[in-house]
């Protein structure tokens, strides 16, 4: 092939189905981590339907952490739940009206995302509230947040 | 010692039901990491295991 050719080909880049510029695009769908500990994550794990996650944020929590101060003011006592209570946080841009984007008050949520790495996810989890944003530079994205309490199951 | 090896059970499980659970909505990449990740806590289970079987010195 010739040098003009090949100039041609790399400004173009590539086309048709075999070509190398195929499988570099289909590479790069994904990301490939190199070095050690290979069981670092980047990015957010899974999809959530209705939105394009963006941060998926979940807090663990005792809803009971009471210190008893001893007399020098300084805790000696402490009441504590015997599990954990959640608040999630969702974000992304919409993509549809199902999953995430079809949550309602009083029903219990799901995420496809990890909820109970620390606990054993005992409780139902509710929305507490969604906020959907439009911007004339950006796009229409929502946040929503949800809780759960280990007695409310 | 025990209280780890359960917190290591609780966590094998954890990944065990989490890889059942993504295998029809992850990507290949990510299923690997979370069995990289169950192939460690193994590990250090089978680890504590064999230093709680070993007999005193």
């Amino acid at each position: 092939m010739s040098l003009i050719n090949k100039l041609i080909r790399w400004y173009f880049g590539p086309s048709g189905f075999g070509t190398r510029g195929i499988r570099r695009a289909r590479v790069s769908g994904a990301l490939t981590i190199v070095g050690s500990p290979l069981t670092v994550q980047r990015g957010v794990e899974v999809a959530e339907t209705g939105i394009v996650t963006r941060r998926f944020v979940c807090r663990y929590f005792a809803e009971v952490n009471d210190k008893l101060p001893g007399i020098t003011g300084e805790a000696t006592v402490r009441a504590i739940s015997a599990k954990f209570s959640r608040d999630i946080t969702c974000e992304g841009e919409v993509s549809g009206t199902t999953g995430v984007m079809a949550f309602t008050l009083g029903t219990a949520c799901a995420f496809a995302n990890d909820v109970s790495t620390f606990g054993d996810g005992t409780g139902k989890i509710l929305l507490d509230e969604a906020t959907e944003t439009q911007d004339r530079t950006g796009w229409r994205s929502v946040s929503i947040r949800c809780s759960s309490n280990p007695g409310l199951t | 010692m025990n209280e780890h090896l359960s917190a290591l059970k609780s966590a094998e499980s954890k990944l065990e039901a989490k890889i059942a659970r993504l295998q029809s909505v992850a990507d290949e990449p990510t299923l690997t990491r979370i069995r990289l990740q169950l192939d460690d806590v193994k590990n250090e289970i089978a680890k504590l295991e064999k230093e709680s079987n070993e007999p005193d010195q």
